[in-house]
This record gives structure tokens, C-alpha cells and sequence, in this order.
């Protein structure tokens, strides 16, 4: 007996190496010819974050179609190798396997921190490069790794835009001092929701704003009420919103349901400025600020190239962009895209030296952003989050003035 | 006030958990799998509604008499092909077809629908009934009531009707109701088609609430799972005032203490109900569960 | 006959030993990182197999162990520099206390119920992870810094990774055949079968059945000691997920619950069909893991025992005709 199981394991090994092998003409790609440069690409395409997992990869992915469509860089195509890493483990797993297996030292990603942070390590275990396009969390550069750089600004530079909107604007309107304005915090409690809600009560401690309720909660709740009946308790004039799409959704429509009309939502991201939310709540998104990725009504003057981006999304995947996310990472790949060029390299360190070369002003691209990282870090010091507003079924950025399309309205 | 509403807001809610459970009630306590797909027939009934409405401009409440006969074919067919080959074998295998079942259906739906988040726009939607300063929303009541009118019709079909008491008799001893005659696959596809269809009602009132995306069923399947057993499986009476009673102390706990740590409340209830009397609240002492399978 | 036998025997614990070492020998880290993985399920596939084949407890919530014992050692580890070799033995302390703690009112219940209680405590667990963030840094999870050395049990390279758990893999393996062949073995399959039945034969089935739960629950905490240390980021998302626990009832159910090798037979399977599907269809999203759910209940279906019984039975078929040609000779 004894023989037979030695004799199974050993045939299991066999077969596994032997699988392992094959899973290399598995693999699917775009391009695909010998010389190509080879980019991996993670993002989450399965599970609770498909939805914008998939909305930033079109951004790169159309990114890539304009270089290759121009040749390639110096004559050699990209092939963007697209995986599914829909968790931290997927993550990790995947970006394990295009690292050692298929030999690719370049990775873009991710959207989320949680897959972002994990890739990012085992980059920086490989000697691979990770260059983020999406995610906020302030922790993924902040290990003071060579292997991460991240395009777009993190949640505490996206707090600076809000506070100042927040005091410039807001207050004003209300005709107080910002420390006066009565705030409620409401916000989803998994690390998108939580970081941005732990920098902003540190900032407000420091500043004695006044936060009437602070309420954390469940991103897959189905019943946000008790939410509502403590803000008609509290009664803020401010409420800061951090949420995904449906539990946003159910925000709006609970508060409707209950009799609670909702004061100035400024929304964190998230649910709040997607098409899917204006479509689901109608009428009851009038007025709701967002702070988010740039969106698609922008200052032209501001945004060279932004016209033509929303054009080539269209035609190739044949609707309307749902978010600001994709041309984040259509931006972000361009930037990674004149790195190699610059570089003339896909050596994850000279592409490094050639990205902390770069030096782009704020408003020549597609979405207004500049380009300068950080040394230590490897982040990017000139992307900048903007403050939307649904007005009229139509997001409209209205805050900074640069990139404003229209003066914010208040609702009576 | 603010406790009243809370209680108004955990009352509707209640009657929307105890719609979603009875279905999975009667496919627990009948034929004996935990069906980890029940939350996935959810989304099915869900994304159909939705259909019916984009395309045939039918409001969800008159397509549920369309969900409801849908679903039930679904629920016998799967009891049929999924189910019944593996009847005889242990429990693992039983629990894991039906977790790939919801696997498979969660997939399905994001390769055929993308992750859209997809909801309906009825007029009545955002409708509120005002009472004393207290706001019931109108889809909320419907499902409340609805709910209220399911237990009862499930009631009488069970102690009233040969089908119903062919069922009692077969959810409480197999081998004695197959002696006596009564063919046993045939209730368990019957059992299970209308617990599916129960499921079917529940979505068609979920619709006008919640928008439909893949994992849908995910957020409802555990919930669904803790009031079967708080109200004692196999009891509707039970599933009834178990939806309430999660429902219910959902509500107070997100006010009182935080909304963030309502599962942690429900699913401590759950645990002590578990420990203590996992015949289920309602139930008139030991059940099944000392038998096990 | 007999010396025919040894030099057989002899020959093929060569070409295993071979096999085994060859991923390091032929460095490569992607075999690593895969077989890393599928031996990590396969330790605790089989620790669950002790509990679930053996005494016949379904549990569905073993995340719960795994994710103790990664923020235990963690915690420990980063806030008072506790090296996480030593975090690994209070780990398995804190198990036992659990166990004493869950098992002795869980036990009471039978079948569907054992289950719903086991899954109940993993997710209380999952959003205690969540809500108490000041010990565990809440949905941002924790991220150890890589700074490799043997205290640390942090390396550079995955081959000592390997090493060490397939050395774990290999002592759980040992423990489940001890006890297989032991009267502890026999006790939990009786329960297994019947536990009244048992009962009345004298046999403390509530004794026997904390044994087992201990064994399998301490096991799965070291693997996530490793697992930490592995991956070096962790949330609670990824360590009380009911995933984890799904996928490591599945590997047991699908390689032979109740036998010693089934579980890591199972691994084998599980694992890499799971990353291989992954990386294939990377356009139509979801046809990955639609694909798993069908595959799962198929396999399901078709080996309702697992496949080690199954290819136990061809071997014996094989080899019966073998002995029977030459004895005829």
C-alpha cells in the first residue's frame, strides 16, 4: 500500500509540472507578436469590484491601442497581459506568476489598495516594477519601496482639494466659519471607506470641527435606516459620504423613504459620481458634490486630449465611460508608456530613472494632471482630485477653478 | 420617536428577511440540504423582473405571478438534476454541489449582465406613507404585507391541502411517509420548486428596493440561513416572526450602538439561539437538529 | 520476490525525493510559489480532514483558526518583536483556549446545525477583525515590512518557504496516519457512523471529538503564521474569508475525506485548476469561475467519496492482475 501512495504523489507531481508547463500556451493577450513588451496588468474583473476593476483597465487598454496603433514604442507593440485579481490573494498569486512565469518585470494595476498592496510587495520581492493608476490608499507608497509609483493622488491630497472646497465654499455658502458648520461622517467600512475616513477625523481634531455623528458601516448592508434616523437626530448641515454604488444608492433612496431631506452630501468618491447612481435615484442626485478622479466635464483649456479620449473609449467599447476611473489609467499608462520610451528600456529600474525624469506641468493632459514623482516615495506630486456636482443628470466638475465647467448650484 | 421609528424601520425590513427565508425554510426542512445557491435564485428572480420590465413594461409586482411559476420550474429542475443523483450521499457532497451551483449562477449572471449595478423606475418607488411624524415607505409596507399573506397562504396549503400534508409528512419522517405510500422524489421536487418560487415573490418585491448586480444573493444568503434557524426550520409561522426579530434588533443595534456592527449582533444572537435551543425559538423543543440529517 | 520488492520501493523513494527537491534544484519560483500554495491547502485540508473525515464534523468555518493565527503572530510580532517561531507555540496555545471555548457547546449539534455555528464563528471573527481597529489596523490590514532574516522568518527566496512547509505537510500527514491506525481512528470513525451507536459502546465521543477539533484547529493556525509570513499583507478579508474555509472542505471532499493522502491528492487538483482557470479567459469576465462551479459540481457528482478511493480501486485492480499473471507463472 505503502508503495501505491508514493507512487500517486509521485505521479501528481509529475502531472502538476507538467500542467504548469502547459498553462503557458493558456494564456490569453493582445498583440501578441515575438518582439512585443510585455505588461502586466491587474485588476479586480470578478467579484463586489468588477464593476470599476473593469472601467480602469479600458483606460489603459486604450492607452495602449493609440501607442500600438502609432507603432508601438520604437517599433516594438505592447502586448497588455490582462488578469483577474479579484482579492489580495489573487492578487499576489497573479502577480507572482507574470513576474516568474512569464518573465514580465512591468505591472500596472489596480484600483483598489487591498490588491495593490500585495502586488506591490511581491514587486518589491522580484525586483519588479508596480506602477498603480488607481488606488488611494496613502499606506501603498508609503513603504519606501523602489518598486511601487503611483500616477494618481492619494486620499491625503484629496483631502487638501476638499477641505479647501469645503472652507472656500461650503462654509461660505452656509455664511459660517468652517469649524462651526455641523458635519456628519457616514462611511463604508472596508479600506476605501476607512482611510479616508481616519486622515479627515485627524485633520478635524486638530481643527475642532464640529462632527455631530460619525457612523461606519457595512458596504453589503440591504438597510442603511438606522443610518438615516441618526442623521434626522443629528441634524448636520454637511454630510460627508464615503460609499460604493449600491450602498450610496441606498443611502439616497432611504432617506427619501424615511422623510429625511438630505442636507449638502458631499460624496467621497465612489458610488456617489456614477452613471449607475444617477440612474438608479433620478431626480434625488440634484445637487451631490463628489470629490473624484476627473470626470468628463472639464475645463477643455485644461485638458489637452481629453476629446479625443472619450472618442476612442467610445468607439472601442461602444458606450459612454461610467467613470473618471478609466481615463485615470489611460492617463497613468501613458505616463508609464514615455517612461519605457524615454528609458529606451523595460528594466524596471532604468524605467524608474527615466519616470522621476519626467516633467509635465499640470493641464497638459487628458484629464488636466501633471506628472513629477517623488524620489522617495515614487508618487506622483502633480494629479489632483476635483469636486463634482450632478446637476441636472449631467456630472459637471466645478471646483478647482482651472478645471471648473460651471459655478456649483445649491439646493433650496 | 427616534425608538419608534427605528422599530417602524425594523419591522419592514424584518418582513423583507422573512420573505427571502421562507423559501429557504421549506427547502431545509423538507429536504434536508443546505442550499447555498438559495441566494443566487434570488438574484435570478431579480434580473428576470428587471427583464420583464425593460422589455415588456411590466411593473414587478404584476411580472411576480410570471416570476413566481418561472422560479418554481427552476427549483423542481434543480432538485431533479442537481440534487436527487446525489440524495444518498453525505452531507459534503450535497452542501458543495450547491456552492458550486452558486458559483456557477453568480458567474453566469456577470458574463451575461457585466457587474452593472440595474434597477427599475417605478412611480411609486420613493412613496411614503406619513403617520404621526413616522415615514413607512410604500415598497417596504407592500413587501411587509405580502410576507404577512405568503405565511398565511403557506399555512393553510401545509395543514389544509394533500400536497401540504404530503410535505409535513415527508419533512417529518421520509421513510414512514414513502411506506404510506407517498412518492417521495416527487414532493421534494414539488418542496423545493415552491420554496424557490417563494424566493421568486421575494425578489419580484426586492426589485422596486434594491438594485440587482451578480453577487446580489451574497448579501441576503447568511441572513437568510440565521432566521431559518431562529425561527426553527420547517415552522413558517417561525421564519415569520424570526425575519422580524432579525429585522428588528438589525435596526436598534445600527442606532444604539453602530451601524457597523449589526452582523456582529445578529450572528451573536444566532450563535446563543444555536447553543441553547436550536430547535429555534419557536419550535415546541427538540427537532430535527438532535437527528442531524 | 521480496528483494524485487525493496529495490521497487527503493527506486521510487528516489525518484520522489528527486522530484521533490528538483524545484529547488532547478530554481524556479514560479513552481515554488505554485506548489507553496498547494502544499499550504494541503496541510490544511488534511488538519480539517481529522475533524470532518474522520469524526464526521463539517466545519465550514476553519478561516477562523487561520486567521487567528496569522494576526496573532503578527500582532505579537510586530508590537513586542516576538519572533514568529515562538508566536507559532502561543498560537496553539490560543487554539486549544478556543477550542475548549467553541467545541464543548458546537458539539451538541448535529449535521446542517455544526455547520451554520461553524461559519457563524469565523464571521464574528471576520468583523471583530474589522470593527477593533486599534489591535488590528481594521480593513487596511496589516503589511510587514520585508526584512528577511531567520528570527524574522522572512526570506528572499522561496525555497526555504518550500521547505518548511512541506516539513509541516509532512508531520500533519504523519499525524493523520498515527491516528488512522490507532485506536484514536477507529473511535472517531465510530462517531462518524454513528455516534449514538458509539455512545453506548462506551466510547466519550464529546473527548474524542475535542481531540480532533484541537489537532485540526492548531495545524490550521501555524499554516497561517506561515501564510503571513508568506505574503506579508494581510486584511481581514483574506485571512476569515469563508472562502478559505469552502476551498479547504472542498480540497479534503474532492481528494477522499476520511484517508490520509485524499486531502493532498485534493490540493493537487484544486489548486492549480483554480490558478489555471484564472489565467485563461482573461476577456469574458467570469467565465473563469463559472467554469469552477461547474467543474465543482461535477466533480462533486461523480466522486461523491473523493477520487483517492476511486484510484486506490484502479490500483488494486492493476496491481491484483499483476500478482495473479505471476502466480500463475
Amino acid at each position: 500500500m505503502k508503495k501505491f501512495f508514493l507512487l500517486s504523489i509521485a505521479v501528481m507531481s509529475i502531472l502538476i509540472l507538467v500542467a504548469c508547463g502547459k498553462s503557458d500556451d493558456a494564456k490569453k493577450s493582445e498583440g501578441g507578436k515575438k518582439e512585443a513588451i510585455k505588461i502586466g496588468a491587474l485588476y479586480p474583473k470578478t467579484g463586489p469590484l468588477a464593476l470599476l476593476g473593469t472601467e480602469s483597465l479600458r483606460g489603459a487598454q486604450v492607452a495602449v491601442d493609440e501607442v500600438n496603433a502609432k507603432g508601438g514604442i520604437d517599433g516594438q507593440k505592447i502586448d497588455l497581459i490582462t488578469t483577474d485579481a479579484g482579492d489580495p490573494n489573487a492578487a499576489t498569486s497573479e502577480a507572482t506568476r507574470l513576474i516568474t512565469k512569464e518573465k514580465i518585470d512591468l505591472l500596472i494595476g489596480s484600483f483598489s489598495s487591498s490588491i495593490s498592496l500585495p502586488a506591490s510587495e511581491v514587486a518589491e520581492r522580484q525586483g519588479a516594477l508596480f506602477v498603480e493608476f488607481g488606488a488611494v490608499a496613502d499606506a501603498v507608497t508609503e513603504r519606501g519601496y523602489q518598486s511601487i509609483l503611483r500616477v494618481n493622488p492619494r486620499s491625503s491630497d484629496g483631502l487638501i482639494i476638499q477641505l479647501e472646497f469645503m472652507e472656500k465654499v461650503i462654509a461660505e455658502q452656509l455664511k459660517k466659519e468652517l469649524k462651526d458648520v455641523r458635519i456628519a461622517m457616514v462611511y463604508e467600512d472596508s479600506a476605501f471607506g476607512t482611510t479616508g475616513a481616519e486622515i479627515f477625523l485627524s485633520v478635524a481634531k486638530k481643527r475642532g470641527f464640529n462632527i455631530v455623528s460619525e457612523q461606519p458601516y457595512s458596504a453589503t448592508s440591504n438597510d442603511l435606516s438606522s443610518i438615516i434616523i441618526k442623521l434626522k437626530e443629528s441634524k448636520p448641515e454637511l454630510v460627508l459620504a464615503t460609499s460604493y454604488i449600491a450602498d450610496a444608492i441606498l443611502l439616497t433612496n432611504q432617506a427619501e423613504e424615511l422623510g429625511y431631506k438630505m442636507p449638502i452630501l458631499l460624496g467621497g468618491g465612489g458610488g456617489h459620481p456614477l452613471k449607475d447612481y444617477e440612474k438608479a435615484v433620478g431626480p434625488l442626485a440634484q445637487g451631490v458634490f463628489s470629490t473624484v478622479l476627473p470626470e468628463y466635464q472639464l475645463n477643455k483649456d485644461f485638458t489637452e486630449g481629453l476629446q479625443e479620449y472619450i472618442d476612442a473609449y467610445k468607439k472601442k467599447f461602444g458606450t459612454e465611460p461610467q467613470s473618471g476611473h478609466s481615463m485615470a489609467n489611460y492617463v497613468g499608462m501613458k505616463v508609464l508608456i514615455e517612461a519605457i520610451t524615454n528609458a529606451k528600456s523595460k528594466e524596471p529600474k532604468k524605467v524608474r530613472e527615466a519616470a522621476m525624469k519626467l516633467d509635465i506641468p499640470k493641464g497638459k493632459t487628458a484629464n488636466g494632471w501633471g506628472v513629477k514623482f517623488d524620489e522617495k516615495t515614487g508618487q506622483n506630486t502633480r494629479s489632483d482630485i476635483y469636486i463634482t456636482q450632478w446637476i441636472d443628470k449631467e456630472l459637471l466638475t466645478v471646483y478647482p477653478k482651472d478645471v471648473a465647467v460651471q459655478e456649483m448650484i445649491w439646493m433650496k | 420617536m427616534l425608538l419608534l421609528q427605528t422599530l417602524i424601520a425594523g419591522l419592514l425590513l424584518g418582513g423583507m428577511y422573512a420573505l427571502i427565508s421562507m423559501g429557504l425554510n421549506m427547502i431545509l426542512g423538507v429536504v434536508r440540504i443546505i442550499n447555498f445557491a438559495h441566494g443566487e435564485f434570488l438574484m435570478i428572480a431579480m434580473y428576470l423582473s428587471y427583464l420583464f420590465f425593460i422589455w415588456g413594461n411590466l411593473d414587478p409586482y404584476v411580472s411576480a405571478i410570471l416570476i413566481v411559476i418561472i422560479l418554481f420550474f427552476i427549483g423542481a429542475l434543480t432538485q431533479k438534476l442537481l440534487i436527487e443523483p446525489i440524495i444518498d450521499k453525505p452531507a459534503p457532497t450535497k452542501i458543495f454541489a450547491t456552492l458550486g451551483l452558486s458559483i456557477a449562477l453568480q458567474n453566469l449572471a456577470l458574463m451575461v449582465f457585466d457587474a452593472n449595478y440595474l434597477s427599475v423606475k417605478t412611480s411609486y418607488q420613493t412613496s411614503v406613507v406619513t403617520l404621526f411624524n413616522l415615514s413607512i415607505s410604500v415598497p417596504r409596507l407592500l413587501a411587509f404585507v405580502v410576507a404577512i399573506l405568503v405565511v398565511i397562504a403557506l399555512y393553510y396549503f401545509l395543514q389544509k391541502t394533500m400536497v401540504g400534508r404530503a410535505i409535513r409528512a415527508v419533512s417529518m419522517q421520509r421513510t414512514a411517509a414513502h411506506l404510506m405510500g407517498i412518492n417521495v422524489k416527487r414532493i421534494y421536487m414539488v418542496a423545493f420548486g415552491i420554496g424557490t418560487a417563494l424566493v421568486g415573490v421575494a425578489g419580484s418585491m426586492l426589485l422596486p428596493i434594491y438594485s440587482v448586480f451578480p453577487t446580489v444573493g451574497a448579501s441576503f444568503v447568511l441572513i437568510a440561513f440565521v432566521v431559518v434557524v431562529l425561527g426553527g426550520m420547517g415552522n413558517m409561522f417561525g421564519a415569520f416572526y424570526g425575519g422580524l426579530i432579525i429585522g428588528v434588533v438589525e435596526s436598534f443595534a445600527g442606532v444604539l450602538i453602530s451601524p457597523g456592527v449589526k452582523e456582529i449582533v445578529y450572528f451573536i444572537i444566532f450563535l446563543l439561539v444555536l447553543l441553547i435551543k436550536p430547535a429555534g425559538l419557536f419550535s415546541k423543543g427538540k427537532g430535527s437538529e438532535e437527528v442531524g440529517l | 520476490m521480496k528483494r524485487n520488492l525493496k529495490i521497487f520501493n527503493g527506486i521510487l523513494f528516489v525518484l520522489l525525493v528527486i522530484l521533490i527537491l528538483s524545484p529547488i534544484v532547478l530554481d524556479d519560483q514560479f513552481i515554488l510559489n505554485v506548489l507553496i500554495q498547494i502544499l499550504m491547502y494541503a496541510t490544511i485540508a488534511t488538519a480539517w480532514n481529522l475533524l470532518g473525515g474522520y469524526a464526521g464534523q463539517l466545519s465550514l468555518g476553519h478561516a477562523l483558526f487561520f486567521g487567528i493565527g496569522a494576526y496573532t503572530a503578527t500582532i505579537l510580532h510586530i508590537n513586542y518583536g516576538i519572533s514568529p517561531w515562538l508566536g507559532m507555540i502561543i498560537v496553539v496555545a490560543v487554539c486549544i483556549i478556543l477550542c475548549a471555548i467553541i467545541g464543548l457547546p458546537t458539539f451538541r449539534l448535529k449535521g446542517p446545525f455544526f455547520t451554520l455555528a461553524t461559519i457563524a464563528f469565523a464571521e464574528v471573527a471576520r468583523h471583530l477583525a474589522l470593527y477593533w481597529r486599534e489591535l488590528t489596523n481594521g480593513s487596511v490590514g496589516i503589511n510587514i515590512k520585508f526584512d528577511p532574516s531567520f528570527t524574522n522568518m522572512i526570506f528572499q527566496k522561496f525555497d526555504t518557504y518550500y521547505l518548511l512547509i512541506l516539513l509541516l505537510l509532512v508531520v500533519t500527514l504523519f499525524i493523520t496516519y498515527c491516528i488512522d491506525r490507532n485506536k484514536m481512528g477507529y473511535y472517531l470513525k465510530a462517531i462518524r457512523e454513528d455516534e449514538d451507536a458509539a455512545k453506548t459502546l462506551g466510547i466519550n465521543a464529546t473527548k474524542y471529538k475535542m481531540y480532533a477539533l484541537i489537532l485540526s484547529a492548531s495545524i490550521t493556525g501555524i499554516v497561517g503564521v506561515f501564510y503571513a509570513q508568506f505574503i506579508l499583507f494581510f486584511e481581514p478579508e483574506s485571512v476569515f474569508n469563508i472562502n478559505i474555509s469552502a476551498q479547504v472542505a472542498l480540497i479534503a471532499i474532492v481528494g477522499g475525506m476520511g484517508t490520509v493522502f485524499g486531502p493532498l491528492l485534493g490540493a493537487f487538483i484544486v489548486i492549480p485548476l483554480n490558478e489555471l482557470l484564472r489565467a485563461t479567459f482573461p476577456e469574458i469576465h467570469g467565465m473563469n469561475y463559472f467554469i469552477y462551479g461547474v467543474l465543482l459540481i461535477v466533480i462533486i457528482i461523480i466522486t461523491p467519496n473523493g477520487l483517492y478511493p476511486i484510484l486506490k480501486k484502479l490500483w488494486l485492480r492493476f496491481f491484483v492482475k499483476d500478482s495473479s499473471k505471476g502466480a500463475g507463472n
